[in-house]
């Protein structure tokens, strides 16, 4: 249907999502719908003011992958370098032995220092760690316990910086003893972390899963 | 005798590879093993020195936390 303009000739909308804006002081034009998903945007360098544009993405968690615990050692390689930080959701984990601890490798490098506590009913220690890999340095592999563990590898993209690390997680082992530990520190490295590596000291995975996340 | 598995899950392409480890992995691995077990043992045995220094005190651990600040 032709629209008429306060001045000049008349415009017309007849495509669907077509919309009538000014584009100058009495006078308008039509503007064409964008594409799927964007959303309309000023813009002072346009024609009308106005353009279709992919909507801005702010902060938030990202899903990069979901992985079953299976075998020996889990390792999720080639990680996408353009986040900010990376965190790891282990669940549900456990193993076929009776002993064993989760054991988190940033490259598969033994090069993380943490200090951190922990505390288990049999016995609480704090955990100091040396040139090793990241790991509650306890047994928390009970099977009919929901073991979990949160990994955070901060700036994990940069070069040239070693990064900070923090480990929080709980569990149950096969004797019973209810585990809570706390870890944080650094990995001594000025590489980038593309890849993890995740096991247990005390043989295969027997369940869990492992998400892994980039957050902006 | 063969290897232990290994699952390696490529992020960007979504690949999951099951295999058995090679050998420089398999001796990564045990290495790893016997370095966890090893700090286990020394975790156990600092466990053990401090409940057998309470005994020798006749302190509980409630009261050792106490006595050090702690919660």
């Amino acid at each position: 249907m032709p629209i008429t303009k306060a001045s000049g000739n008349a415009v017309t909308a007849a495509a669907k999502g077509d919309l009538v804006v000014g584009s100058a002081t009495n006078d308008s034009s039509v503007l064409a719908v964008g594409a799927n998903n964007t959303v309309l945007t000023a813009d002072s360098t346009t024609a009308t003011g106005l353009k279709w544009a992919a909507p801005a993405t702010g902060g938030g968690m990202t899903l990069l992958s979901t992985t079953s615990l299976s075998g020996a050692t889990v390792t999720l390689s080639s990680i996408d370098q353009t986040y900010t930080h990376l965190e790891l959701y282990i669940f549900k984990y456990t193993n076929l032995s009776s002993n064993g601890a989760l054991i988190v490798k940033p490259n598969g490098n033994n090069n993380v220092q943490a200090n951190g506590g922990r505390n288990n009913s049999n016995s609480a220690a704090v955990a100091i760690q040396t040139d090793t890999a990241i790991s509650p340095g306890w047994n928390t592999l009970r099977t009919n316990a929901d073991n979990a563990a949160i990994i955070t590898i901060y700036n994990y993209a940069e070069t040239g910086k070693h990064k900070n690390i923090t480990y929080v997680g709980g569990g149950v082992d096969t004797n019973s003893a209810y585990t809570g530990a706390f870890l944080s520190g650094i990995i001594k490295t000025d590489d980038a972390i593309t890849s993890v590596d995740i096991f247990s000291n005390g043989g295969d995975f027997n369940g869990g899963t492992v998400k892994l996340y980039g957050v902006k | 005798m063969s290897k232990p598995l290994i699952r390696i899950h490529n992020v960007e392409t979504d690949e999951i590879v099951d295999r058995e480890m090679n050998d420089a992995e398999f001796t990564k691995y045990q290495a790893e093993q016997e370095l966890e077990a090893q700090r286990q043992t020394e975790a156990q045995a600092k466990a053990a020195q401090r409940q057998a220094l309470l005994t020798r005190l006749g302190l509980t651990e409630e009261e050792a936390t106490i006595l050090l600040g702690g919660n």
